[in-house]
């Protein structure tokens, strides 16, 4: 069951926090309702509550951090607070239920680009972070020069696949190490679209496939260099961007060969409850339920 | 039993209440390194010889107040009214805040809203946002104005500091709360979930600027 807020925000162009988290207060407890009778389930076969502790918009966090101990303790149930960002990672156990460790994982979404090695004894490494935007605002950014609507993933996602990926060959991020970088890119697209006094549905389908290429190409790049200094079985990929077509196709082709790669289905990639739960049977096993009440945690890593 | 939470201001509190009698209370003044709500919780139910089954109800105050604290309450109750089956009511914390006035409530409260701006209450009215600045023609020349923090109205409106009730007239939060969740539980409907909204959470003005944004 999944409250998507994306109509909530698109006038504004961009998550709102206040307007979030007033949402969730008056939204979560229908949700959760709604998800039980779609699973047939009663509150008497729940055997205990996970929830996102952090990373995130604090107002949202403590709505959900606090609403969801208040049922555990009101129902005396062993409760469990995961990160968001592992479960992106985790989220791969719901199309493998047998994925384990060592894993690479690249997690993509509005707020993060990170490239991480979720290791044998459970810990995740962040190995490669972005220094500027993440991919998904790149793609929001991008989707605003373009006259595009937010979100602007799904957006020159669609555009794209009527345009020429190759029309315009966008710079590819400058960060070191594993890092990643995307304003660089952003401007180059900002630049190519004020140089031109007009630009016809084919140019912008143009600009929209170049520029995802370069997101892509920068992306799959510094995966490539995660794998070949230190090989790894199994590839996850995660996060809301995770759902753009020309990423998942790319590294297919790019990736399929060096390792086992797991793509969850696109809706498992963007946000969800069902990737908490699976973060939570694997933190479960790891180091059982949480001894005590806890805060919400807006800055939280990947454990 | 019923229990009663008002986390919205600096001095915070909880109530347990059987009835009109107060089974056991906590009083607190916001602090960082504080543990979850939920500590204090467990603890207070515990010390009026109950278990969260016993719990037959609960009232939050809903602001205007912190955000955080807003919706750390709210959430608590909630959960708990969800988890239990029972009805969820939410107070005024202006009105709360009125109620720590000892004898006759205060018929003014004003809690500091930050940037020289207050919540300000007066009784029959709903609670509004006022710059400082616009407090002095607003506040009834025989106020009786309970103010949180307490000694803050010399500095926003330094003629009129004899209007907020001294130190010495003020009762613990939970003694208001207490009477409060009395009134509500009394007088009041329960909430539907999607109901719940806590006050005064954003300046109007943000929201204009963010929404003319490009
Ligand atoms: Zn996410």
């Amino acid at each position: 069951m999944i409250r998507s807020q994306d109509a909530l925000h698109a006038p504004y162009g961009g998550v709102v926090p206040e307007i979030a988290a007033r949402a969730h207060l008056q939204t979560l407890v229908p949700v959760i309702e709604r998800a039980l009778e779609n699973a047939g389930t009663r509150w008497e076969q729940v055997d205990g509550v996970a929830v996102t502790r952090g990373p995130g918009l604090v107002g949202c966090l403590l709505v959900g951090v606090n609403l969801g101990q208040a049922i555990a303790w009101a129902r005396k149930l062993p409760v469990i607070g995961v990160s968001h960002l592992a479960a992106h990672v985790f989220a791969g156990l719901l199309e493998e239920p047998d994925l384990r460790p060592p894993v690479l994982g690249l997690v993509v979404s509005g707020g993060h680009s990170d490239l991480i090695r979720w290791q044998e004894d459970g810990s995740i490494a962040v190995i490669g972070r972005t220094i500027d935007d993440a991919a998904g605002e790149a793609f929001d950014k991008g989707a605003r020069i373009l006259g595009l609507p937010f979100p602007g993933g799904p957006a020159i996602d669609a555009l794209a696949a009527t345009g020429d990926p190759r029309a315009v060959r966008f710079p590819r991020p400058r960060a070191p190490g594993l890092d990643f970088s995307f304003s660089g890119v952003k401007t180059a697209l900002l630049y190519e679209v004020r140089k031109r006094t007009s630009i016809s549905d084919q140019a912008r389908a143009d600009l929209a496939a170049s520029y995802q290429e370069a997101i892509v190409d920068a992306l799959l790049q510094r995966v490539e260099a995660a794998q070949a200094a230190d090989p790894t079985p199994t590839i996850v990929l995660g996060g809301g961007v995770a759902r753009n077509r020309r990423l998942r196709e790319a590294a297919r082709t790019r990736l399929g060969k060096a390792a086992h790669l797991v793509i969850p289905a696109p809706e498992l990639c963007t946000d969800n409850a069902a990737m908490i739960g699976a973060a939570a049977l694997i933190e479960w096993d790891r180091r059982g339920p949480d001894p005590a009440p806890f805060d919400a945690d807006p800055s939280l890593g990947f454990t | 039993m019923r229990l009663a939470i008002d986390t919205s201001g600096v001095d915070q509190a909880l109530v347990v209440l059987d009835g009109r009698r107060q089974l056991a209370a906590d009083d607190w003044v916001r602090d960082r390194t504080d543990p979850p709500v939920l500590v204090r919780l467990d603890a207070v139910v515990k010390r009026a010889g109950g278990k969260p089954d016993d719990i037959e109800g609960v009232v939050a105050a809903r602001g205007p107040g912190s955000f955080t604290g807003l919706r750390v309450g709210l959430s608590l109750a909630a959960g708990l009214a969800y988890a239990r089956h029972i009805p969820l009511y939410v107070a005024d914390s202006l009105a709360i805040l009125a109620r720590r006035a000892t004898g006759d409530p205060a018929s003014v409260a004003l809690r500091d809203a930050g940037r020289r701006e207050v919540y300000a209450w007066r009784e029959g009215e709903p609670a509004r946002r006022l710059p400082v600045d616009e407090l002095a023609g607003w506040l009834p020349a025989a106020a009786r104005a309970i103010v949180e923090p307490a000694g803050s109205l010399a500095t926003w409106v330094p003629g009129l500091a004899h209007l907020e009730l001294p130190a010495g007239e003020r009762r613990p939060l939970s003694a208001a709360l207490l009477d409060s969740a009395i009134w509500t539980f009394d007088s009041q409907k329960p909430l539907r979930y999607d109901e719940v909204q806590a006050l005064y959470v954003q300046p109007a003005a943000a929201e204009e600027r963010r929404r003319k944004a490009p």
